[in-house]
């Protein structure tokens, strides 16, 4: 009986819309943000959303200091596609993706955030740094790397098999993904990870990994445009990640001078979202620095 | 290895559940050995020799020990991180297993011995 007696367990998490035009195209943009002070704006991964987030967006430590904000890339969680989205096929480029990033930035008016994406938010905020450096106080990159040849059959590597009509694309693109996370994470922050996987829009997995795979591929020399004194970059990253693997990130980091790169042991590719408790461990002390700093 | 793989998947209702409108066979290659695996209506069985396979994934022997650990190091615990890692070969065709990958990771997983059948 007093359980049902005691307040309701309401995060300080507010979601809300934003209408964005990017490039002359009209978009609806779902975000979420908690907490005061430097923002810190936080990018999810291919084929997910911002509810990968949780965590730091429910953590106290972080709150007192940081406004935490995610949004939800179009085609994405609570973010429709555009207008006219059913003729078409989506492909996330570096100019659409850093477009999209900047238009969502300035419509909030966020001064100098810091910026932190995995996997490709993780490419993202390289691509940022190298790009606009001094608009961003720092960028955090988890399960960062330039790219890499997969050995993957190409029926595999583009992920067509999802839209197949005989495939099952909710479960597939789940199974596809669940060896990226360590056998070690707690089942429940692990099946909710695929849950994010298995709600994505049809195409919308395959389009991220264009510029995960394809046009953003960073081995093009462009890392060495990114001036770690302008805007400092600190790099996270799990050791069951078969994709953004650590010696992945070494490349980075030996093309990056002042970079400064943690090994995440026991993490896979979702660390914010697959142990929530063991990544906040690794993100606190970065989080102090960036603050201190 | 393979047996009792068989005999936990069977008797685990999550895995009969994920295999429920399944019907493949493929083979599980062990370093020099092959075994037949089919799921059909979420049962599952294996039989020696490869004949008949959609798809075969082979390793070494010590690769599939490394996976079947209740910890498996890194690159070890997934047959998509053994691929990519060059320690895992796939043969046939890819569509049917990635039609099937959720019932194929659930049967797989079944080699790793657990404390209770869920």
């Amino acid at each position: 009986m007093s359980e049902t007696l005691e307040r309701p367990k309401i995060e300080p998490v507010i979601g809300r819309y934003i209408h964005l035009d990017i490039n002359g195209r009209a978009y609806r943009v779902y975000y979420e943000e908690a907490g005061s002070g430097i923002p810190l704006l936080c990018l999810h991964t291919a084929g997910a959303d911002s509810r990968q987030y949780r965590a730091v967006l429910n953590d106290p430590e972080i709150l007192k200091r940081f406004r935490v904000i995610a949004f939800d890339l179009p085609w994405h969680g609570r973010s429709s596609p555009p207008d006219g989205w059913q003729n078409e096929t989506y492909m996330l480029t570096t100019d659409s993706y850093m477009d999209t990033i900047l238009a969502f930035k300035a419509a909030l008016g966020l001064e100098k955030p810091v910026v932190m994406g995995c996997s490709i938010g993780g490419r993202a905020v390289l691509h940022l740094a190298i790009r606009h450096g001094r608009d961003f106080r720092a960028a955090i990159g988890l399960e960062s790397h330039g790219g890499y040849d997969p050995r993957m059959h190409p029926l595999i590597a583009d992920l067509g098999y999802l839209q197949r009509p005989d495939v099952n694309g909710q479960e597939s693109a789940a199974a596809t993904v669940s060896g990226l996370i360590s056998p070690t994470s707690p089942d429940n922050a692990r099946w909710e990870t695929l849950w994010h996987y298995m709600q994505g829009g049809p195409g919308a997995f395959a389009g991220d990994l264009y510029y995960y795979m394809v046009d953003g591929d960073l081995r093009n020399g462009l890392l060495a445009k990114l001036d770690t004194k302008v805007c400092p970059l600190y790099l996270l990253t799990g050791d069951y990640d078969y994709s953004a693997t650590v010696e992945r990130t070494m490349e980075v980091v030996r093309q990056v001078p002042g970079a400064q790169f943690k090994i995440m042991p026991g993490l896979g590719h979702f660390p914010m979202s697959e142990n929530p408790e063991l990544f906040l461990g690794y993100l606190h002390p970065v989080l102090e620095q960036i603050a201190e700093g | 290895m393979i047996e009792e793989m068989v005999a936990r998947a069977n008797a685990d209702p999550v895995v009969r559940r994920r295999g429920n409108f399944v019907d493949v066979a493929f083979g599980i290659g062990i370093g020099p050995e092959t075994w037949l695996v089919r799921i059909e209506k979420g049962r599952v069985s294996a039989t020696s020799g490869g004949e008949g396979a959609a798809f075969t994934l082979r390793a070494a022997a010590d690769a599939w020990a490394d996976f079947a650990k209740p910890v498996p190091p890194p690159g070890t615990h997934d047959i998509l991180a053994l691929f990519e890692g060059g320690r895992l070969d796939i043969t046939g065709e890819a569509l049917p297993l990635m039609r099937n990958l959720t019932a194929v990771k659930a049967v797989l997983d079944k080699m790793r011995a657990t404390e209770e059948v869920k």
